[in-house]
């Protein structure tokens, strides 16, 4: 079934449905006005028309995520670890370049020692992405190997198409997937299938391709240039680059006690605060933002690729788009390309 | 049978005055609830509004900042700052929903152990009235 | 609109003069409808500085980072300010956080500022456009020309702005503008419901806090040393994203700022989840008023609202 089905609204809310009775859904939904991505009870609160402010990488790598528990009972320590996330999660509405993402976050939490928890997550999850036909002037997936129509890394690729959707099953999980409406699809004609591609040209044509290749190269002599001390002179050093981003994956782990019991949770951490570097003797070695600020871009675009042979960016653009003080990664690509 | 509510009710209590009447409610063998969990501190102007709302996060139904009378100060003006400060913190938690008689200011001089008595009594009965405290603030689980 | 050839002038002047050693402003964005604030010590380059309906940060906020990276101010600081700007500037010297001799407030009156997110996905789909503020209008110059009211685009902090024009300035550029402040609507809104419903407004807003701090950093005012939310022993806030977290967080926030608060709405504004933050500010900001007769960032000699008292203060609650 490597081929495009057509489905109408009913389909696809049907299949959305089913997908809920199967997996916990992870999908963008409304909540006060703001599109956000979230688990979600009904599956009519589906809202796949505006990208979520958040990337999806929290329903794989939680926010906050409990660990253990533990309490002092007499002379012992009773400790009763978190359970396995065993329930599949389905994430509805993820883009192919977050989709691509996860592919980034992988070789950090499976490398020894694995994190079974994101993992176990990872295996069972079904990725229904959603292609995007209008990216927004802060993507650059392009210019990373990605696209707005790549379907690797999903398990289906959704078209929004005249009249409806189109469902393209990559993986056989998605097949399987898409077998449970199976009556309420049809094959997709020519003409659907030329829109499709149309689609795909003008969403691609849309997006500046940028020359990452040689800003990575040009980063291995640029580490004292002043460019870094201009753009950090407007950061205001808060988390938003680092926790909108589907790539970062850095966390905390810290004890909430009182004197006899407590628990064990794991938190996002940024690399954009000061307390993020701060050694326990009062020395940081990342003291003034222009560190910090050069040490994310350094971290996605060489660090990583030293570790893993992988840029760590997938240029979703939320850095840039949702920055208070327009710290733009495009246009430092650029720049640091022309100097 | 269910047991019957009682309130967690925590009492910063300055050094100086409100700690001396609660001693004398305490020496003269005067009744009053059990509620009052009383942490002393030096003065009610060193009770920082953090330390309000950590306590409600934490598990307190309710809490009590109580210093020297106006004029009486130990050092002359902390239960003045404590005054516009705890104004404002009830207001706050009123606009948030938080019912604002859960944060009690209170005079109560180191002669005045009938009156810190009587004070308990009051705070104990508002709270106990007012119920578990139920707000967003609060801790699904608090640790002992 | 500001006449920015004259604030180019005119930093031009002081940075070559001497008087100051970098001049705080504003410059164009990477795209239309953002500005971004800039740091300039050559007197070359002050044709970066613009103004324009985008210049929303309030740029105070980056004296703090001046302080705290580098132990303290170094040298004189040029500081293109508007109304909230200044106001900012006057606290920090009420505060003694920073001294009147730190700074020379270049002094723009406001118009208001535009909230790119009212004008529409459409609207800032433009490749390219110039928005000017024409009285009651707002006019967006594109590819296409559209025609906004000033009260369905400006921040709502900003059609609410009683002091468009710095209260106190070295120099200013253009004439004073008179506040013409809206009714809060909102506000009035929130204070008539009943507390449960309030507790749940309030329930939803900080659920939806992601905890990436920007209210604070974004904030001229919040630049205390050892931030109560940075302190491990004993820790106030956990890092758990989780209401009860959150809402403590918050409330610290707006505690922190009650008598302080200058209404500039950057935290609103850096907010990426949307949370309504003026909202609590300016219920404490009017209570202030109401109760104390007191406006913050107005006068640099004037006593920190909660570092003074009056006898006569209000004292109906207390038991």
């Amino acid at each position: 079934m490597a081929e495009w089905w057509f489905m109408e609204p009913d389909a696809f809310h049907a299949f959305i449905r089913e997908l809920g009775e199967r997996f916990m859904l992870y999908a963008p939904a409304r909540r006060d006005g703001i599109v956000t991505f979230t688990f979600v009870e009904n599956h009519e609160d589906v809202e796949l028309s505006k990208r979520p402010f958040t990337s999806p990488k929290a329903a794989f790598l939680p926010q906050t995520e409990v660990l253990l528990k533990f309490s002092l009972r007499g002379e012992r320590v009773h400790l009763s670890p978190a359970q396995r996330p065993e329930s599949p999660i389905a994430v509805v509405g993820i883009r192919p370049c977050e989709a691509g993402a996860l592919k980034l976050l992988d070789p950090v939490f499976s490398s020894p020692p694995e994190d079974v928890h994101y993992t176990l997550r990872r295996e069972n999850a079904l990725l229904v992405g959603f292609a995007c036909t209008s990216p927004e002037r802060w993507c650059f997936c392009t210019s990373l190997g990605s696209s707005p129509f790549d379907e690797d890394g999903l398990d289906v690729l959704l078209v929004e198409v005249s009249g409806g959707y189109c469902a393209l099953a990559v993986t056989e999980r998605g097949r399987r997937a898409l077998e449970v409406v199976r009556d309420m699809l049809r094959k997709a004609d020519e003409a659907l299938l030329g829109e499709i591609e149309e689609r795909r040209r003008q969403a691609e044509r849309a997006m500046k391709t940028l020359d990452v290749e040689r800003f990575i190269a040009r980063l291995e002599d640029m580490g004292d240039d002043p460019i870094w001390e201009e753009i950090a002179a407007r950061c205001i050093g808060c988390g938003i680059c680092t926790y909108l981003c589907p790539t970062c994956y850095c966390f905390d782990i810290q004890d909430e006690a009182g004197l006899t019991s407590g628990r064990r949770v794991r938190v996002w951490d940024s690399c954009m605060y000061p307390e993020y570097t701060l050694e326990a003797s009062g020395h940081n070695p990342r003291p003034k933002r222009v560190h910090r600020v050069k040490n994310r871009i350094y971290h996605k675009f060489r660090w990583y690729v030293d570790l893993f042979g992988l840029v760590g960016c997938v240029g979703c653009g939320r850095c840039a788009e949702h920055c208070p003080v327009n710290v733009d990664i495009k246009e430092i690509i650029s720049e640091v390309v022309r100097r | 049978m269910r047991e019957k509510y009682e309130p967690r009710i925590v009492a910063f209590l300055c050094n100086w005055c409100s700690y001396a009447a609660a001693d004398l409610a305490g020496v003269s063998r005067l009744k009053y609830p059990p509620n009052l969990r009383v942490i002393k501190v030096m003065c009610s102007g060193r009770v920082n509004p953090l330390h309000v709302l950590y306590a409600l996060s934490h598990g307190a139904d309710g809490v009590v900042v109580a210093g020297c009378h106006p004029g009486d100060c130990h050092y002359r003006h902390g239960n003045y700052i404590a005054r516009r400060r705890i104004a404002l913190l009830r207001n706050l938690l009123s606009f948030v929903g938080l019912e604002e008689d859960r944060v009690v200011l209170t005079w109560a001089s180191a002669a005045e152990g009938e009156k810190f008595a009587e004070m308990a009594r009051e705070v104990a009965d508002r709270v106990g009235k007012l119920g578990p405290l139920r707000h967003p603030i609060r801790k699904v689980e608090t640790y002992d | 609109m500001i006449d920015e050839g004259r604030m180019r002038e005119v930093a031009r002047d002081l940075l070559a003069s001497g008087e100051v050693d970098c001049v705080i402003g504003y410059a164009r964005g990477s795209v239309w409808y953002r500005a971004r604030p800039v740091a300039i010590s050559d007197p070359d380059k002050v044709d970066m500085l613009i103004f324009n309906p985008f210049c929303m940060q309030n740029l105070a906020t980056w004296l703090k980072f001046e302080m705290k990276e580098n132990g303290g101010l170094q040298g004189k600081y040029g500081v293109v300010a508007k109304g909230c700007t200044a106001r900012a500037l006057i606290q920090m010297m009420q505060e003694n956080g920073i001294s009147t001799d730190d700074v020379y407030t270049i002094g723009v009156p406001c118009p208001g500022m535009v909230d790119p997110r009212k004008l529409g996905d459409d609207v800032l789909a433009m490749e390219d456009a110039r928005v000017t503020l024409a009285g009651e209008r707002v006019v967006v110059e594109g590819e296409r020309r559209k025609v906004f009211s000033r009260d369905d685009v400006l921040h709502e902090t900003c059609l609410l702005c009683r002091y468009p024009t710095p209260p106190l300035y070295d120099v200013l550029i253009g004439e004073g503008i008179e506040g013409r402040p809206a009714e809060d609507k909102n506000l009035a809104h929130l204070e008539s419901l009943p507390a449960e419903e309030r507790a749940k407004y309030w329930e939803d807003a900080f659920s939806r806090c992601i905890r990436c701090y920007a209210c604070r950093n974004a904030c001229p005012l919040c630049y205390c040393d050892g931030c109560a939310l940075e302190c491990l022993d004993p820790q106030w806030v956990y890092r758990s994203v989780e209401v009860s977290e959150n809402t403590l967080y918050h409330l610290i926030r707006a505690y922190h700022l009650t008598g302080r608060c200058v209404e500039c709405g950057s935290c609103e504004f850096s907010c990426p989840a949307d949370v309504p933050l003026m909202e609590l500010n300016r219920k404490m900001a009017r209570d202030v008023e109401r109760m104390f007769n007191y406006v913050p960032g107005m006068d640099p000699k004037a006593k920190p609202l909660l570092g003074a008292y009056d006898p006569r203060d209000p004292e109906g609650f207390i038991l």
